[in-house]
């Protein structure tokens, strides 16, 4: 290995390490000895706690060390298909990468020791190599390496579903694994298009490749379509939405934090939009983006109302705030796509405490379904202050980290798709009325007779609870620290879209590129 | 004529791997005569058989690496990378079937001395169909492989489904030869050669390209071709015989008798045929739309895991018509690392169904592998490398992505884009994600039969070993592709140009016709 493996000082081996710990740390800790004794299944806890905090302590040692511009980690690979093991930290992925190294840890503390029982090993493994999954999707400047790690992470959360979740854990997990394996497929198909159109597979390449020499239109838009439904499969947009809520609810709680982490919405914004500006800004396919956005919005709020249990109610507000997400990006206004950058941020804090919070519930009442709850407030006030915070983050209430994103959304879409907009601002009554009835439903009222002597939550649980509860507040008041550092980002890239969508190959480009 | 006068020069050297093969193999014969009977013998011919495929691969690579010997370049037996690539994934076949066979034949008191023997002259057919650039070589090594495989199959005379197997092979197998030696019989009519080069040069300067007795020969060959590699629809017997054969000998033929009979098609498709291209370019089309789609689909029926993946290897020969139909150095490259991932993924998956059947062929269904995580997780996880390379799927799969992404790549970049199949190719990947998957959440989400695993599973540390291997190397080339990228990239074949469909014009009339020199 030269030393010219990257830009940025020591920050190209930081980079490797945020990717390398979690992926080698998954291996030593599968092979860790195994036996049935709790004294193993600690020691493989332990030993993945250890690995994620030290991945969490290099995203913020990333996240302070890279203020402005971007840190390559860059080595050759393929050759032969003109890829590069290429990792790049910019003003957009590294939100995304601090929240899922953070939130992987917090959630493996979350998960007692007692909990896991069967093949302990095996299922911290599967948690390391799924966070070494997320990290790389957000992490990877070429596409190959981007592929990989977008089918890398489906692994693991199909045999966390399958093998230590419910019952119906292996039915929910093959669906899941089957429908996002479509969208992965076709584009996979344009990935191939677009590497030979381009010579190589490296960002770099298709960037000057989008800007240069753009491909035709119809190529585009095909290709387009193709890297859309693999982003929206696997963020659950409507009408791709049917896995989530049996993924997410059938689950064990950290696979479910994991779902709420939008890698698809990341990929649509960061990799197709770049890649193809002429027929992401093509006024049909904008057209397109928000409605579905703004369905997913109405029909997530309005499924919510209908569900059995809590988590179901989060898995469909998750459904309805990736529609704003959408919404946002497909507006393609600064503001939109900053507040589309927090919603998914936010998104992510949200969704996953409240899983881990009904997680915790979960286990102290076996069923959790919303008949067979009520005033648990009394007997768990410290769960159920949380939840109430969570909720309120969730339906976007101001002084929350919800609202802040929302808001932006909305009002930098408005002058776009004012119509929309206005559809899309009926469901934050909705998102009000689904959450506020789940919360009054089970923590207040008259007890249910099978919560018995349930415990409110232990030490180490109110911990993790109360770092999701100081990243709420604190990006609710302030949340200019993360903005400052996207918008950077989110301009040069909503800049270098437009300019490429503006160099619109013309029919003489078109001859020429394909005879 | 003239080549063959010419190469039989060096035919020593040109033939020697088969010579290698075929004279090891009546060693192998010869120490069953004087060998007493019994479990020894049994194992001590394996043994045999293993050094001799050894020893050819050994001088395979030794040629390999030689320049062309004397009338190589136009003669009857080819001297290019395509050739000894496709001789070192066959030979990696044999040496798998012949360690599993070896454990298996023990546990499944089959113990005789000769099986192994047949596998070495079928081997050597293989081999001879790789090389040879003529048409009736390319019939030699056929019948030679076929011959020896119809015998293995029904080598377990005490269960009917072997019988029936060998029966029903040796009979369709015998009837599409007649479809096989029709064809080259037209197309020998029509161009008035055998040999792939002379015949190129015929069809090109004589603009044969839609002469309707090469055009018939051309439909009769690939009946016969599809026959052999289980295209649908001539793939009617592949469950039947893959489910009833010994297990080792169906590895044997899922991986040595795909790549083999690929190689020779893509051969004559692409050597001898290929300025008929817009002749049988929406044939090869078609064949592998239909093949990979209702390959795929049948497959998710199975509840006998041998079954299954008799249909999975229907619908990869279904991939691998892809990878002929985009004709291109691209094509060639990526048929040979194809056939190297599967091969790898194929032994491999079969290994472990022998070693968990313990020699019972009833012990293959899908719900003999329940719980295979808990009783034998390195096992269990193996199969699941295995299932996930068959399904093309990236890191986890290992090689196998880059297997699919290599056809993909030359499906897209051939000189005709081959779109179309391209979304069809994948979408049918989808589908298989389904049986693939099938495996693995039998294996690790569903509890254990009650008499899962009999005693003998301990006994296979050799099969063992060649599931360790496999899985490693795929997992290796998952990660790091660019060795056996660059090893399939050189691994050329002369191919002719197509365009003799329409008249040529007077400068291409004038350019000299594969003319272009042999690779070493």
């Amino acid at each position: 290995m030269t030393a010219a493996v990257g830009t940025g000082g020591v920050a190209p081996w930081v980079l490797l390490a945020l990717f390398m710990v979690p992926l080698i740390g998954s291996l030593l800790v599968w092979i860790l000895p195994r036996s049935a004794d709790d004294v193993h299944a600690g020691l493989a806890r332990n030993v993945t706690i250890g690995l994620l905090a030290i991945t969490a302590a290099l995203a913020t040692t990333l996240w302070f060390m890279v203020p402005s511009g971007t840190a390559t980690f860059d080595v050759p690979w393929i050759e032969d298909f003109g890829a590069r093991f290429q990792l790049a930290a910019t003003g957009l992925s590294l939100p995304l990468v601090l929240l899922t190294a953070f939130l992987m840890l917090l959630s493996v503390i979350a998960t007692d020791r007692e909990s896991v029982t069967l093949r302990a090993a095996s299922y911290y493994a599967q948690i390391l190599l799924l966070t070494a999954g997320i990290l790389g999707i957000f992490l990877a400047a070429d596409l190959l390496v981007f592929y990989l790690c977008w089918e890398l992470m489906l692994v693991p959360l199909y045999l966390l579903i399958g093998v230590w979740g419910t019952g119906k854990g292996p039915a929910a997990g093959t669906t899941f694994f089957i429908y996002t394996m479509v969208g992965s497929l076709l584009m996979l198909v344009a990935i191939v298009t677009v590497a030979s159109a381009a010579g190589g597979t490296t960002f770099d390449v298709l960037r000057e490749m989008a800007a240069n020499r753009p491909l035709p239109v119809t190529t585009q838009l095909f290709c387009f379509g193709a890297f859309a439904s693999a982003f929206l499969v696997k963020s659950a947009l409507i009408p791709f939405h049917t896995w989530l809520p049996d993924a997410q609810s059938e689950g064990p709680p950290l696979a479910a934090v994991a779902l709420g982490i939008k890698v698809g919405t990341y990929g649509l914004l960061v990799i197709a939009y770049p890649l193809f500006p002429t027929a992401a800004l093509h006024p049909t396919t904008r057209l397109v983006l928000a409605t579905l956005g703004v369905i997913a919005v109405l029909y997530g709020s309005l499924v919510a109302l209908a569900q059995p249990d809590f988590r179901r109610v989060i898995s469909y507000a998750s459904i309805a705030h990736l529609g704003f997400v959408v919404l946002g990006i497909s507006a393609f206004t600064p503001e939109s796509l900053n507040g589309a950058m927090l919603v998914m941020l936010n998104a992510g804090i949200t969704t996953g405490g409240m899983f881990l919070a009904l997680g915790f519930l979960k286990k102290r009442v076996g069923d959790d379904r919303f008949h067979a709850l009520g005033g648990l407030a009394r007997q768990m006030p410290m769960l159920g202050a949380v939840v109430v915070l969570f909720a309120l983050a969730n339906a976007g209430l101001p002084g929350t980290n919800g609202f802040v994103g929302e808001f932006l959304v909305l009002i930098g879409s408005f002058s776009r798709f004012p119509m929309l907009v206005l559809c899309a601002t009926i469901s934050v009554i909705l998102a009000a009325a689904y959450l506020l009835w789940s919360v009054q439903r089970m923590l207040f009222g008259p007890s249910a007779e099978t919560a018995g002597n349930v415990t409110d939550l232990t030490r180490s649980e109110a911990a993790v609870m109360g770092c999701f509860v100081v990243a709420i507040i604190g990006l609710g008041l302030a949340p200019s620290p993360v903005l400052n550092r996207m918008n950077e980002s989110v301009t040069s890239l909503a800049n270098r879209v437009t300019l490429s969508s503006l160099m619109t190959p013309t029919a003489a480009v078109d001859a020429e590129v394909q005879p | 004529m003239n080549g063959l006068r010419a190469a039989s020069l060096d035919l020593g050297t040109l033939l020697l791997p088969e010579i290698m093969l075929s004279v090891g193999a009546m060693f192998v014969l010869l120490y069953g005569v004087f060998a007493p009977e019994g479990v020894v013998s049994t194992r001590r011919a394996h043994l045999l058989a293993i050094v001799v495929t050894l020893a050819t691969a050994a001088a395979a690579a030794m040629l390999a690496n030689q320049a062309a010997p004397l009338g190589a370049a136009s003669g009857p037996l080819a001297w290019d990378g395509f050739r000894w690539a496709s001789v070192a994934v066959i030979l990696l076949g044999v040496l798998g079937s012949l360690v599993m066979a070896m454990e298996y034949n023990e546990g499944a008191a089959l113990s005789a001395p000769e099986p192994p023997a047949l596998v070495l002259f079928s081997a050597t057919g293989m081999l001879l169909l790789v090389g040879s650039r003529d048409l009736m070589l390319i019939f030699l090594g056929i019948e030679l492989m076929s011959l020896a495989i119809y015998v293995l199959t029904g080598l377990d005379r005490s269960r009917a489904g072997s019988a029936e197997a060998a029966l029903k092979y040796f009979l369709l197998g015998a009837f599409s030869t007649g479809f096989l030696l029709y064809g080259m019989a037209l197309v020998y009519g029509a161009t008035g050669t055998t040999n792939l080069t002379q015949m190129a040069a015929v069809i090109e300067s004589r603009t044969l390209g839609t002469d309707p007795l090469l055009v018939g020969g051309l439909a009769l060959l690939f009946v016969g071709f599809s026959f052999k590699v289980a295209a649908v629809p001539f793939h009617m017997w592949t469950p039947d015989v893959y489910e009833g054969a010994p297990t080792p000998y169906t590895a044997f033929m899922a991986a040595g008798v795909k790549t083999a009979a690929f190689a020779a098609f893509a051969r004559l498709l692409l050597d001898g045929l290929g300025p008929a291209y817009a002749s049988w370019h929406y044939a090869a089309w078609v064949l592998a739309a239909v093949t990979m789609v209702v390959g795929n689909v049948l497959a998710l029926a199975q509840q006998n895991v041998k079954r299954m993946l008799a249909y999975s290897s229907i619908a990869h020969a279904g991939y691998l018509l892809v990878a002929i139909t985009s004709r291109s150095a691209d094509g060639v490259a990526s048929l040979v690392f194809y056939s190297l991932a599967y091969t790898l993924a194929t032994i491999g998956s079969y290994c472990v169904l022998s070693i968990v059947s313990g020699g019972i062929e009833k012990r293959t269904r899908l719900t003999d592998l329940a719980g295979l995580a808990r009783t034998r997780p390195a096992l269990a996880t193996a199969m699941a490398v295995f299932m996930l390379s068959l399904l093309g799927f990236p890191v986890a799969g290992g090689m196998g992505f880059f297997a699919k992404w290599y056809i993909l790549r030359a499906a897209l970049n051939s000189p005709t884009p081959q779109i179309k199949l391209a979304v069809i190719f994948v979408l049918a990947s989808v589908v298989s994600a389904g049986y693939y998957l099938g495996v693995i959440t039998t294996m690790f989400m569903k509890p254990p039969a009650d008499d899962a695993l009999p005693s003998r599973g301990v006994d296979a540390r050799l099969t063992g070993g060649v599931v360790a291997v496999a899985a490693v190397l795929l997992l290796f080339l998952g990660v790091y592709p660019s060795p056996a990228v660059r090893w399939a990239r050189a691994s050329t074949m002369p191919m002719s140009p197509a365009r003799a469909v329409a008249a040529p014009t007077p400068m291409q009339a004038l350019a000299p016709v594969n003319s272009q020199p042999m690779l070493p």
